[in-house]
C-alpha cells in the first residue's frame, strides 16, 4: 500500500543544512498497522509529513496505492490519505462549529449528502447527534480529538497518519481514543501509520514497528521482539528501559547514539 | 520523621459570574523532608493545590483552610511581604515548559545570578562564581558557556537543569515540581530526575513531585497523593501502588497499554459520580 524508498529531507542549505531525515525506507501493506517511534528530532513526524505532502523539500521514492508521488498532490490523493494531528486544541478551527468543520472537506470534494456524512462520521467516532452544533471550546480533549478522526474519516480514507493521536491526552481519554482507533481499523481495513514516542502506546497498536534515531531509522521490529523486550539495537533498549520508569542505575547508563557512526 | 508541610482541609474556588467553580475541595496532607508525588487527570487540583501553597492564586481565586502549616508557620496567616520571603527562598517551584519561564531576553547565567543577588545579596562577582557553581551541579557541561546563552539556544533539557539550578541556587527546604518532565524525552526525563534525586538526598530537602504519569511517579517518588476532582482519593507508599485499593487508581493503572500484556480492548475507566463526592 506504501512504499517509501530511500527517503532524504533536508532542510535550508549550504554549511546551515540539517538533513532531517536520510535515507528512510519501508513498506506498510494493505490494512496494516505500522509504527514508527523516536525521540524529539528523530525525524518522525517529518516523514509523516512527506507522506501526506505537507512537505515538499524531500527526495527519494514514495508509493502509495501503487501511484509515485510527486511533490504536488491531487486532490484525489488528498481523499484517501487523511492525517490525525497530535495537538487536539491546535487543529480544529476555534470558530468554526463541529458541523461546518465536518463539511467543509465533504463541500471540497464535492461528495454530497452532507448532512448524512457529518451524522454518519460522528457516530462512528462515538459522539451523538448533539455535538453537531457546538465549538470546540465546548468540548473536551478527548472529544476534540474525536472530531479530528471523523474529519479525517468523513472523506472515507483508505490511509490514515496519525501523528502522535493521543499525546496530548489523559490516560483514561487515551484509552477511549486507542480503543476507537482499533475498531475503526478492523471495520474499514484502513491502513495506519502511527508516530508516537510511547513505546507502549505503539506496541499496543502495531504489528511492525521502526524506530527512528536523528533522521535514521535503526532498527524496524516485530511487535512480539518488543514485547519479549529483546530489540538488537542499543538504541531501542535503551529507549525500552528508560521507558519503564526512574532508576537511577539507567540513567547513569544514558549514552548519545549518533546515527553516523553506526 | 519530622513534618515539614502540613496541609488542612484546603479548599480554593474560584468564582466567575457564571459559576462557582471549586478546584480544590478539602485537601489535607502532610510530609516531611521525602519525596512525595502527586498524581492526577488534568483539572483534578494538583496542580491547585501546589499553587495555593505559594499564594500564587490570584483574585477571583479564593484560598481557604483549617492550616497551611510548613515549618511551623502558617502560610495562610503572614502578610505578602513576609511571603515573598518564604517564596522561592525556603518553598520554590519549578514549571512545566523552561521556555516559558525563562526570560527570553537574559542570558541563562544572568537570571540564575538574579535570584541569587535578591536572596543573598551577594556581590556581582559572588553570583556568577555561585552560578557556575550551581550549573555544574545540575550536570550541565560547559557552565561558562551556558552562563552566557540566551534560553533560546538551550535545548529543552538543558533549559529544565537551568529551572532548577535557579531555583535550588537559595536552597530551599521545599522544592515543587509541577510537571517537570513531561515535555520532555524518555532519557532526558530520566537524567533530569537522577539530578533531582541527588539533590533531595544531599541537601536534605523536600520534594512534591506533579505528574499525570503514574507508573513515573511510583518509580521515583517514597510516597503518592492520588487526586481526582479536588479531592485526594487515597495516599500509598510508592512502592505498593500496585496494590491500590480505591477503584480510581486501580482504573488508571489498568487503562495503560503495557508492553507485557497482549493488545485488545483496552479498560476504559468508568467514573463513579461519588469519588465527587469523597465518599469511598
Amino acid at each position: 500500500m506504501i512504499r517509501v524508498r530511500d527517503l532524504d529531507v533536508t532542510f535550508g542549505r549550504g554549511r546551515r543544512a540539517v538533513k532531517a531525515v536520510q535515507g528512510v525506507s519501508f513498506e506498510v501493506a494493505a490494512g496494516e498497522v505500522f509504527g514508527i517511534v523516536g525521540e524529539s528530532g528523530s525525524g518522525k513526524s517529518t516523514v509523516l509529513n512527506v507522506l501526506c505532502g505537507l512537505n515538499r523539500w524531500w527526495s527519494g521514492t514514495a508509493i502509495i496505492d501503487g501511484e509515485p508521488q510527486v511533490q504536488q498532490r491531487s486532490r484525489a490523493f488528498h481523499k484517501k490519505v487523511q492525517m490525525v494531528f497530535q495537538d487536539p486544541y491546535g487543529s480544529l478551527h476555534p470558530r468554526h462549529t463541529v458541523d461546518r468543520i465536518l463539511s467543509e472537506p465533504v463541500a471540497i470534494h464535492g461528495l454530497g449528502k452532507t448532512e448524512t456524512r457529518i451524522m454518519q462520521a460522528l457516530e462512528e467516532v462515538g459522539l451523538g447527534p448533539t455535538f453537531r452544533f457546538r465549538y470546540p471550546h465546548q468540548l473536551s480533549g478527548g472529544q476534540r480529538q474525536r472530531v479530528a478522526v471523523a474529519r479525517a474519516l468523513i472523506l472515507e480514507p483508505r490511509i490514515l497518519l496519525l501523528d502522535e493521536p493521543t499525546s496530548a491526552l489523559d490516560v483514561s481519554v487515551q484509552a477511549e481514543v486507542l480503543n476507537l482507533l482499533t475498531g475503526l481499523q478492523r471495520r474499514r481495513n484502513l491502513t495506519y501509520i502511527l508516530v508516537s514516542h510511547n513505546l507502549a502506546v505503539v506496541a499496543h497498536m502495531c504489528r511492525r514497528i521502526a524506530v527512528m534515531n536523528r533522521g535514521i531509522i535503526v532498527e524496524e521490529l516485530g511487535v512480539e521482539t518488543l514485547r519479549r523486550q529483546a530489540p538488537e539495537h542499543p538504541y531501542t533498549r535503551q529507549l525500552l528501559s528508560a521507558s519503564r520508569g526512574y532508576d537511577r542505575e539507567a540513567a547513569d547508563n544514558i549514552e548519545e547514539f549518533d546515527a553516523s557512526l553506526s | 520523621m519530622e513534618t515539614l508541610l502540613d496541609v488542612r482541609n484546603l479548599r480554593v474556588t474560584f468564582r466567575t459570574q457564571k459559576e462557582t467553580v471549586e478546584a480544590v475541595r478539602g485537601v489535607s496532607f502532610s510530609m516531611g523532608r521525602e519525596k512525595l508525588g502527586i498524581v492526577g487527570e488534568s483539572g483534578s487540583g494538583k496542580s491547585v493545590t501546589c499553587r495555593s501553597l505559594l499564594g500564587l492564586i490570584r483574585p477571583p481565586g479564593r484560598v481557604a483552610a483549617d492550616h497551611l502549616l510548613f515549618d511551623g508557620l502558617d502560610l495562610l496567616q503572614i502578610d505578602s511581604r513576609r511571603m515573598q520571603h518564604i517564596r522561592g527562598r525556603r518553598i520554590a517551584m519549578v514549571m512545566q515548559d523552561p521556555k516559558y519561564s525563562l526570560n527570553p531576553v537574559m542570558t541563562v547565567g544572568e537570571q540564575i545570578a538574579e535570584a541569587y543577588r535578591i536572596h543573598a545579596r551577594a556581590s556581582r562577582p559572588e553570583a556568577r562564581r555561585k552560578t557556575i557553581e550551581m550549573l555544574e551541579a545540575v550536570r550541565i557541561r560547559h557552565p561558562d558557556q551556558v552562563y552566557d546563552a540566551y534560553p533560546h539556544q538551550v535545548s529543552g533539557g538543558m533549559g529544565q537543569r537551568i529551572m532548577i539550578a535557579m531555583m535550588l541556587i537559595p536552597g530551599p527546604d521545599l522544592l515543587i515540581a509541577d510537571e517537570p518532565t513531561s515535555a520532555l524525552d524518555v532519557t532526558v526525563q530520566l537524567q533530569l530526575l537522577a539530578i533531582l534525586d541527588d539533590l533531595v538526598q544531599e541537601r536534605g530537602m523536600g520534594l512534591v513531585f506533579i505528574s499525570h504519569d503514574l507508573n513515573l511517579v511510583a518509580s521515583f517518588c517514597d510516597r503518592i497523593i492520588i487526586m481526582y476532582a479536588g479531592r485526594i482519593m487515597e495516599i500509598c507508599e510508592a512502592r505498593d501502588l500496585h496494590k491500590a485499593r480505591h477503584p480510581y487508581t486501580r482504573g488508571l493503572l489498568h487503562c495503560l497499554p503495557r508492553l507485557d500484556t497482549p493488545p485488545g480492548e483496552l479498560p476504559v475507566l468508568q467514573r463513579d459520580p461519588a469519588w465527587e463526592e469523597g465518599t469511598p
